[in-house]
């Protein structure tokens, strides 16, 4: 571990605010885009500081068995799998006959109008992106992001997710086909 | 053409960059020469790409270091009481105090709970207007936020006729009702929803098939839940238990809407064999006649061979549909 950020643990442990606010200043970023990803846009800031708060008041519990930044995204994704388990029973809606895929397709087919820039283009993908990941469980989308939003290892994202290698093979795997499947059927002729 | 079963894994692990030399050589020479990998491939690299671009630090700096002063507000020591404290220039969010509130109050709440069992603890309304959702379920005498409930286990007794429910608070509670009390049926639909463990959304559902049987209807939390499980559940065993509820279910409109998409749309054969099943159950096929055509073309060959049977049955009349069933 880098010695400056363990020197910024151990002051921050013993309640040192400015210490403890390097530390954010590091991976503020990269917790920031690892919520994104895995929660509503308009959550994401909340989530963000309870995962700091959180962080702060458990650093005593911060072994430096893993990384700071490892110990950190488990912080922040356990938060976002609460979020959305708690999400998903508020949201219940009636018995009702699922919306033909026909219907479905349509009401999610990007606009026919033509967008301004490539920029645009590629922020309608990333929105249908993330559509297709708000449909995967918990755990798959967990694993997709780490890994291809948050760029790890599957070693690092086995670590952070606390599951064996395989199984986040299998996982990523499984992710990848149903976005897959959904980005091919918003996109098909 | 589809691409080749057992090279997806392999294309997969490639794109994430997971191959060592000689299996990623394999794979690249295996996408020269077959153009539905190719394409799979393509289409594998290009949602990569696109979730590497994830927005999230474009944002403006003075965003990003307002929330990070925020952060520090929240986390800076407030004033003793009895001084009269100004106002901060930003206020903190109120998010992190609710949650510290809230945890206080569940410990309180809880210790409550197990120490006056039989007493029902008077609902403290800061408590209530936190914790929003279903309502509050009365539960082996005690009043239980259903955003609490952390359902353990479920069991039946066919003897009985009771379900056993244990859930968890701070301290374990127990929970035994027949399937008409309205408090066992919400337990159910939070079990099914709300739980990581499969094993234990099966055993919920398997109960929810139980009292569906046995009255005929279900309380709208469960059904509820029931959709829930059709539309979202990635355990197959969940969800072809969740059809087995509407199939004890009297068939209404709604379920047959629900079960005919099933039919026509889901991914998994075994559940279009069990949905047509339910639909084929009544009114000797009638209910699921227009869609024959359809079914006919299906890529299970189970479920082509049952509906050209059903439309033979239906177009034979009763008295050859009695002598195929004999033939059978």
């Amino acid at each position: 571990m880098d010695p400056l950020e363990s020197e910024w643990i151990i002051r921050a442990r013993s309640g040192d605010l400015p210490a403890f606010g390097e530390l954010v200043n590091r991976h503020d970023g990269y917790v920031m885009r690892l919520i994104r990803s895995m929660a509503p846009q308009e959550e994401a800031e909340d989530l963000w500081q309870e995962t700091f708060i959180k962080a702060f008041a458990g650093l005593t519990a911060f072994r430096e068995e893993s990384s700071f930044r490892t110990w950190l995204t488990r912080i922040a994704i356990r938060q976002c799998l609460d979020h959305r388990r708690q999400e998903r029973w508020k949201r219940l809606v009636p018995l009702r006959a699922a919306p033909s895929r026909e219907a479905e397709s349509l009401l999610e087919l990007p606009s026919p109008d033509p967008l301004p820039d490539q920029r645009a283009v590629r922020q309608e993908m990333w929105h249908h992106l993330q559509r297709a990941l708000d449909n995967l469980p918990g755990g798959q989308r967990a694993a997709f992001v780490l890994k291809y939003v948050q760029g790890c290892t599957i070693h690092e994202v086995a670590e952070i997710l606390g599951k064996a290698e395989g199984t986040i093979k299998s996982d990523l795997f499984r992710a990848m086909q149903r976005i897959r499947a959904r980005m091919q059927q918003l996109y098909a002729p | 053409m589809k691409p080749c079963p057992k090279m997806q894994l392999a294309i997969n692990l490639y794109h994430a960059g997971e191959l060592d030399d000689g299996a990623r050589l394999e794979v690249e020479r295996h996408l020269e020469r077959c153009p539905a990998c190719r394409e799979a491939a393509e289409h594998i690299g290009e949602i990569a790409r696109l979730a590497a671009e994830a927005p999230g630090l474009e944002e403006n700096l003075a965003a990003a270091s307002a929330r990070r002063s925020r952060l520090m507000a929240a986390l800076t020591p407030r004033p003793p009481a009895r001084h009269t404290a100004p106002l901060p220039a930003r206020p903190m969010p109120l998010q992190p105090l609710y949650a510290a509130l809230a945890a206080m109050l569940l410990v309180a709440f809880g210790f409550l709970l197990g120490r006056f069992g039989g007493r029902q603890p008077a609902p403290d309304p800061t408590l209530q207007a936190l914790l929003t959702g279903f309502q509050p379920v009365v539960a082996a005498g005690h009043t239980v936020q259903p955003e609490l409930l952390n359902v353990q286990r479920v069991r039946y007794d066919p003897a009985s006729g009771q379900f056993e429910i244990t859930y968890n608070t701070v301290n374990g509670v127990r929970l035994q009702g027949t399937g008409n009390q309205p408090q066992v049926q919400l337990m159910l639909a939070r079990a099914m929803v709300d739980s990581d463990n499969p094993a234990l959304r099966l055993h919920a559902v398997k109960a929810a098939r139980t009292i569906a049987a046995q009255q005929q209807s279900l309380d709208d939390e469960l059904l509820q839940a029931i959709d829930y499980l059709l539309s979202k559940e990635q355990n197959q065993g969940v969800r072809l238990m969740a059809i087995r509820v509407l199939r004890a279910l009297p068939l209404t409109e709604t379920i047959k809407r629900t079960l005919v998409q099933i039919v026509l749309h889901d991914e998994n054969p075994a559940l279009r064999m069990e949905a047509f099943d339910g639909l084929a159950a009544h009114a000797g096929g009638r209910e699921i006649e227009p869609y024959l055509q359809t079914i006919a073309k299906d890529s299970s060959s189970s479920l082509r061979v049952k509906a050209r049977t059903l439309r033979q049955t239906i177009d034979a009349g009763p008295v050859r549909s009695a002598e195929l069933s004999q033939e059978n």
